[in-house]
């Protein structure tokens, strides 16, 4: 975010150069929002030892890592949706582009954190995971961020806009779908 | 009522002339070691079995393949006469589990870590009166607002073994229950321990401090470091 807002100051009052870059670094800062935090979503509990009991709960694992990844969500990717609109007007972006960008972060920005939490599981207890962490969840990411800025880009046509917020979509739904139990197994294998 | 529960599930077993709980044969090898194998035994309602061997023996693994965080490499766990592994909703709740980390939160209250536990172990009616019971019965409930970083290493053990009270499942697993307590607080260990075989638990603990428990309810389990054991 703050990242997000330098940005304009460094490069300077070129607002035609300024409107164009906006959806990518906006993009850029969600990534690195999400990746920087993911350490902290299991981690903490995997070091005290209430990871262990989560697993051992009657209660069911897919709830509660569909509550974590939401908690992540919430405090990294949403709060970024939140202020999208306000960073627009550092970057002179327009009424209809303000609104691109923020839709494309709010479908996008979950994805995010959804990517993110299976490998923060599997990176669990790993001794240099951070590291590992981004390799392994990077690359799973990147289409997000290039469809994702695709989506908002405002010099483009309304039909390849709506075909990257179509495949943003899908993303969403994949994720929704396979991420939280990829997660739940494998934080069982960690936890071994 | 959960005296009733552990009562009934008393005479269930007996009906079936088995223990309620049954390890039999249990082996784990981690690539390719073996670090324990054969090991078997029996607890019935009101027991506590304590587990002895040297660092490194494989007591804590024990606990956590029992406990079903870890896959044994052969034998079987039985409880109530069904295999605990083949249906591990029932047998979680049915445990609950104290590993050398106590599983508790530094930046929440105790209250507020107590209030998780609860959640987790489904405890449904009258949960803050629970919660504050378990407190005052291990000696905390002066620090039910006092955020655990706070807290010594002692009293985070006591607020970790308060959490198996307000759970109120049968079978307990202990990895070092009295691990950084004092003489005081190894007595309200006791205590809690004490109270739950009378209400017809199961205490499986690993031990280096001796806990004082009836002679008549416990049985012990050696662990050798060759990874064989005795009864």
């Amino acid at each position: 975010m703050i990242a997000a807002s330098l940005f304009p100051l460094a490069v300077g009052a070129d607002t035609a150069l300024l409107q164009a870059i906006a959806p990518g670094v906006l993009w850029v800062t969600a990534l690195f929002a999400a990746m920087l935090s993911l350490a902290r979503l299991f981690g903490p509990d995997f070091a005290d030892g209430a990871l262990d009991q989560m697993l051992l709960s009657p209660q069911s694992l897919l709830t509660m890592v569909m509550a974590k990844i939401g908690a992540h969500w919430l405090t990294s990717g949403f709060a970024l949706v939140l202020l999208a609109p306000f960073m627009a007007l550092q970057y002179g972006l327009s009424f209809d582009a303000v609104c691109r960008l923020t839709l494309a972060l709010l479908i996008g920005t979950p994805v995010l954190s959804l990517i993110g939490s299976v490998g923060a599981a599997l990176t669990l207890g790993v001794r240099g995971g951070g590291m590992l962490l981004a390799v392994l969840v990077l690359p799973l990411e990147t289409p997000v961020l290039i469809f994702g800025a695709n989506a908002a880009d405002a010099s483009r046509t309304d039909g390849w806009s709506a075909a990257n917020f179509s495949l943003l979509g899908a993303g969403l739904l994949a994720a929704l779908a396979l991420c939280p139990v990829a997660t739940a197994a494998a934080l069982r294998i960690s936890a071994e | 009522m959960n005296q009733d529960m552990f009562v009934q599930s008393e005479n269930e077993s007996r009906n079936r002339g088995d223990a309620l709980l049954s390890v039999d044969k249990l082996g784990f090898d981690r690539a390719g070691e073996m670090l324990f194998s054969n090991v078997g035994f029996d607890v019935d309602a009101g027991q506590v079995l304590q587990i002895h061997g040297p660092n490194g023996s494989g007591k804590t693994t024990l606990l956590r393949v029992l406990a079903g965080l870890l896959r044994p490499s052969a034998g079987t766990i039985r409880w109530r006469g069904k295999d605990a592994h083949a249906h591990p909703e029932s047998w979680r709740q049915s445990l609950a589990y104290l590993g050398h980390l106590n599983g508790i939160s530094d930046e929440l209250t105790a209250a507020e870590n107590l209030a998780f536990s609860s959640v987790l172990g489904d405890v449904a009616e009258e949960r803050v009166e629970i919660e504050e019971a378990a407190l005052k019965s291990v000696g905390l409930d002066r620090y039910r607002h006092a955020i655990v970083r706070g807290l010594s290493q002692g009293q985070k053990r006591r607020l970790a073994i308060s959490r198996l009270l307000l759970e109120h499942k049968p079978l307990w697993l202990l990895d070092e229950p009295a691990a950084a307590l004092d003489e005081e607080s190894s007595g309200v260990l006791e205590e809690c321990i004490k109270g739950h075989l009378e209400r017809g638990g199961i205490v499986l603990m690993t031990t280096h401090k001796l806990i004082t428990t009836s002679p008549s309810a416990t049985r012990n389990l050696y662990f050798e470091p060759s990874g064989r054991c005795s009864d």
